[in-house]
């Protein structure tokens, strides 16, 4: 039987049509019953009735009109969205007046969801939002990697595993560095891209170049390479937008360059370089000896990650067999180009920063909650009313719940315009590169998504516990009490509320202080050096200067000429510096040691230091000496390694009776020279930039002479202010040549406050959070004893009135509200243990046993509710007694 | 009439609806009554009001349609029709009552043994 069912869907369909036309239709109906009776009546007129009669038997046989009108509305509209919109319209009602009310929970509300959105937006853009590439699953970086990990790679294995590997389209090597855009009214220093030339098209991909074309193939050979692409932005901001900018030569650190294309406003122009340019190898590059290559790929469509490792492995296996000497133990590790440069840390602190925005939240639902009970016991009445007149137990909770969604919402749209603000502060707070550059933060629509569902979760969390006591309620029992309400139980269910929210916001305080005490433990460091008064930039020469003799004199002159300059007390040069970013790093061995396999010899942090180079740092030499104007090319080889090298290598030996063997360093080569043999004359003190927790690495120090480098740091120790100096020594940086770049110009101090900028963004979030938590639960507790006293006015003034004294009054709200506080506190102690545990790795220089912050968290804590007590306790003090029994 | 009766009456109403609409074709609310109440012979006493209850259940399944056209006398009157659809279902609910009027009558024919 084929018969069409009454299907849901038609019913659904005509009774949204009844619904949008109203009462429209309730009047063609009324018309049509009308009609109906009159057409009766004037029948029983023909059989003879008067038409008074005519018109009651009518009536009689019609029916119940009112009743059919009913029966329609039933039939022809939503049930549930009519309900929704009286429910709405009441609950609008309602909280307009009593704005008082609805002001504090909107506010409280609004705070937690503005938090909320704010690091949702953080989050999500960094671990969920798709990056801003096309096919973006497809990109990936290609490691070296052996047991210790991944690293970087040869030039000569690059160009191997883009030979025989197979599960990649390209391969590329790319490389970022700053560099010197001289012309123009000024000279600038900007970020360079510099890579093998098909580089720009694979992260491009899909947006064409706004003038002039990408790199060709063979500009990646040596004598081709003088070509230079702009990004969208440089062009725009140091070129005008000038439309005649191609085929242009600009200079970039001293070399010429012909501009041959400029990109489109894409995706890859938020990348942080601005200018990008071919990287030629020549045949001397092509070696094994250094691992200082970033590779980054595209994956062939339909080549899995796992996939392209296990080609990778074929390719590299067979590397290592045929090139054992330095190949032997290294793998590749293909990896996703997301967050491949985010640590493990940054993650930590943006999961954990959700978490804690999520307890704000929830103590904010906490504190409306309360507010919600606060209101429920005056409208007890009003509630007993509608259930005496027929409202079901349903309907009350249903409205109730409506009003809360509704205070949610309300909340979460002020909430979403506090986060957009918020968003700029965290934005302007957080250290450059703490995320990675593509990632874009804002409000999107999945943020906006999360907030709706924030706000309409806590709406109902929090309307929960009203509703629930007002359909307990028994309705007559309310309607014969006479003005005093009831409810102890609903008085032990706010003290519960505000017991959670002291444990939650004792949980949150506890990661607010151990942030900020390991910020604290971090700059009382000893860092190992002294960074005040230490002016410091960075003068690279390779592009003017390729002898090594040449290079040594030009900065011993240098650092004479500037030496002169008044109020500066010593200058020295050195190819790696404190704070200044990333060394070289070489290979060593031991002298008179087991020669063993060269590509597995441990290696450590090298630098080539001019001789006041650990005077004007202030870092400390612990044994033997530092190195003198004597220690020249052509004297004895030395070299002065730091604490953690000695620790690491000559546990029980005397390190000034040994020899370190390190490669020759070439400046302008990019392969290493013979071992040479360095009687090590002295011992450093570590250098400690992440706190004192954090473990020094092997250096060796050898003098500058003896191994010359031509980009160096130059640090200069002045008797003033450092930043006084910048114009004299800029004057003679000048007088040498007009185009020699000083880059990253600092005050020491300001470089160290880079090292810890992690960590203050760490605090300050963590701290607005907790003091956000804090501000919340002295209002809850406040909220309550306010509340209990009010509720108790009549009482307190009859105590009085017998002859209690007010100071017992105090104490006695004092200790009720006390009671509350310590108890949340005890509970919350649980949570702060966990949250103490899990930052353990994330607070640099605090001990997992170190109960300072804690205690101090707490004492705060409850200096707060002894606060929010007071007002209340001292109001209860004053109650006049025969006010307060006249109130009846 | 107590409720139960009611809701029995109203399937067989729509029922009764949908057969006059099929043999007579348009009517109005009132035709429609008047017809039911000829038929049934004066037995069935209803409330003429629920008639149009059953046109807008019938209406909103998409079984019969509404037109607003004149009375007999001239007057504004809206005129019911039965649809394709309409008549599907006329013919499946009349098998299914008469299958479950054989059934009630043979069982309330069963002698005691």
């Amino acid at each position: 039987m084929s018969a069409p069912r009454p299907s849901w869907l038609r019913t659904f369909a005509a009774r949204l049509r009844g619904f949008v036309r109203g009462s429209r239709q309730d009047e063609g109906f009324d018309e049509e019953l009308q009609e109906h009776l009159w057409l009766l009546a004037e029948r029983f007129v023909a059989q003879g009735m008067s038409p008074e009669e005519a018109v009651t038997a009518a009536r009689r046989q019609f029916g119940n009109t009112t009743l059919l009108q009913e029966d329609r509305r039933a039939l022809q509209t939503l049930p549930s969205i009519e309900i929704l919109w009286r429910d709405l319209r009441y609950a609008v009602r309602t909280l307009s007046r009593s704005p008082g009310f609805a002001a504090a929970a909107v506010l409280a509300l609004a705070l937690g969801i503005a938090s909320n959105t704010a690091i949702f937006s953080v989050v999500h853009a960094t671990f969920l939002a798709p990056l801003p590439y096309q096919d973006s699953d497809q990109l990936v970086f290609v490691w070296s990697s052996n047991r210790s990990g991944r690293s970087a790679t040869t030039a000569a294995d690059f160009f191997e595993w883009r030979r025989r590997s197979s599960a990649f389209s390209e391969l590329h090597v790319t490389g970022m560095r700053m560099v010197n855009l001289a012309g123009g009214d000024r000279p600038e220093q900007v970020r360079a891209q510099f890579a093998t030339p098909g580089l720009p098209g694979m992260m491009c991909l899909g947006y064409p170049p706004a003038m002039g074309r990408l790199f060709l193939e063979e500009e990646g050979t040596p004598g081709r390479d003088q070509v230079v692409i702009l990004s969208h932005n440089l062009w725009q901001e140091r070129f005008g937008g000038d439309p005649n900018v191609l085929g242009q030569a600009i200079r970039i650190d001293s070399k010429v360059f012909i501009v041959v294309g400029v990109l489109g406003k894409a995706p890859c122009d938020h990348l942080p370089w601005r200018l990008w340019i071919p990287r030629a190898f020549s045949p001397d590059q092509i070696n094994r000896d250094f691992r200082n290559l970033l590779v980054m790929a595209r994956l062939k469509p339909g080549v899995s990650i796992d996939q392209a490792n296990a080609d990778m492995k074929n390719v590299t296996d067979g590397l290592a067999r045929e090139f054992p000497a330095s190949n032997t133990g290294w793998g590749a590790s293909v990896e996703p180009l997301r967050n491949n440069f985010l640590n493990a840390n940054t993650k930590t602190t943006l999961w954990m920063m959700l978490g804690a925005v999520g307890f704000v939240l929830l103590i904010a639902c906490a504190n409306v909650a309360n507010l919600l009970l606060a209101r429920g016991t005056a409208r007890q009445r009003e509630l007993a009313i509608r259930r005496a007149l027929g409202a079901s137990r349903r309907a009350i909770v249903r409205q109730l719940l409506t009003e809360s969604v509704l205070l949610a919402l309300v909340g979460g749209t002020l909430g979403v315009g506090l986060a957009a603000a918020a968003m700029r502060v965290i934005l302007a707070v957080m250290p450059p590169f703490l995320l990675p550059s593509e990632v874009d933060v804002r409000l999107s629509v999945p943020v906006l998504l999360f907030t709706l569902t924030a706000c309409v979760l806590s709406g109902v969390l929090f309307g929960l516990a009203p509703a629930w006591q007002a359909a307990r309620t028994d309705a007559n029992a309310i309607l014969k009490e006479t003005g005093r309400s009831v409810g102890d139980g609903r008085h032990l269910l706010r003290r519960t509320l505000v017991v959670a929210e002291f444990a939650l916001a004792l949980t949150l305080l506890t990661g607010g202080g151990l942030t900020t005490q390991s910020l604290i433990a971090i700059a009382r460091t000893d860092l190992g050096y002294r960074s005040e008064g230490v002016f410091t930039f960075y003068l690279p020469v390779d592009e003017r200067l390729k002898e090594a003799d040449a290079i040594d004199t030009f900065y011993r002159q240098f650092a004479e000429r500037v030496s002169a300059v008044p109020s500066v007390t010593s200058v020295s040069y050195s190819s790696g510096m404190p704070a200044g970013g990333a060394w070289n790093a070489v290979p060593f061995t031991i002298a008179g040691r087991g020669g063993g396999d060269r590509s597995q010899r441990p290696s450590a942090r090298f630098n080539q230091v001019s001789p006041a180079y650990f005077e004007t740092l202030g870092i400390r030499i612990v044994r033997g000496r530092a190195f003198t104007e004597a220690d020249r090319i052509g004297t004895v080889p030395v070299a002065i390694v730091n604490e953690t090298f000695v620790k690491r290598q000559f546990p029980d030996v005397d390190p000034l009776t040994q020899r370190v063997v390190v490669d020759q360093f070439n400046p302008g080569v990019t392969n290493l020279g013979i071992g040479i043999e360095r009687q090590i004359v002295g011992v450093s003190s570590d250098i400690r930039n992440l706190g004192p927790a954090s473990e020094g690495l092997p250096e060796i120090h050898v003098p500058f002479p003896q191994s010359t480098w031509a980009r160096n740091w130059i640090a200069v120790r002045t008797a003033g202010d450092p930043l006084s100096v910048h114009q004299p020594i800029a004057a003679v940086v000048r007088s040498i040549d007009p185009d020699l770049p000083m880059v990253e110009v600092r005050t020491m101090d300001q470089l160290v406050a880079t090292t810890t900028s992690g960590a203050r963004f760490t605090t300050i979030l963590f701290g607005a959070f907790a003091f956000v938590a804090l501000l919340l639960a002295a209002l809850g507790i406040y909220g309550v004893m306010a509340f209990a006293v009010a509720q108790r006015t009549h009482e307190i003034g009859l105590r009085i009135a017998l002859g209690a004294g007010r100071g017992r009054v105090v104490q006695q709200v004092l200790r009720d509200g006390m009671r509350t506080a310590i108890l949340g506190t005890l509970i919350g102690s649980v949570g702060a243990y966990f949250v103490a545990r899990s930052m353990r790795g994330m607070v640099p220089g605090v001990s997992p046993g170190d109960p300072t912050a804690f205690i101090v968290v707490v004492a705060t804590l409850i200096g707060a509710a002894l606060v929010a007590c007071l007002v209340p306790a001292s109001r209860a003090a004053s109650v006049d007694p025969m006010t307060a029994l006249r109130q009846e | 009439m107590d409720k139960k009766t009611s809701e029995v009456l109203q399937g067989t109403l729509d029922l009764m609806i949908l057969q006059t609409l099929h043999a007579l074709g348009p009517l109005h609310g009132f035709g429609i009554a008047r017809r039911l109440e000829q038929v049934s012979r004066d037995v069935l006493q209803l409330n003429e009001g629920t008639v149009y209850t059953s046109l807008l259940r019938l209406q909103q399944q998409g079984w019969i349609t509404a037109e607003w056209g004149t009375s007999e006398n001239n007057r504004k009157a809206k005129f019911y029709s039965i649809t394709a659809r309409g008549r599907k279902q006329l013919v499946a609910e009349t098998e299914n009552w008469e299958r479950i009027s054989t059934v009630i009558r043979r069982v309330l024919r069963l002698e005691p043994e």
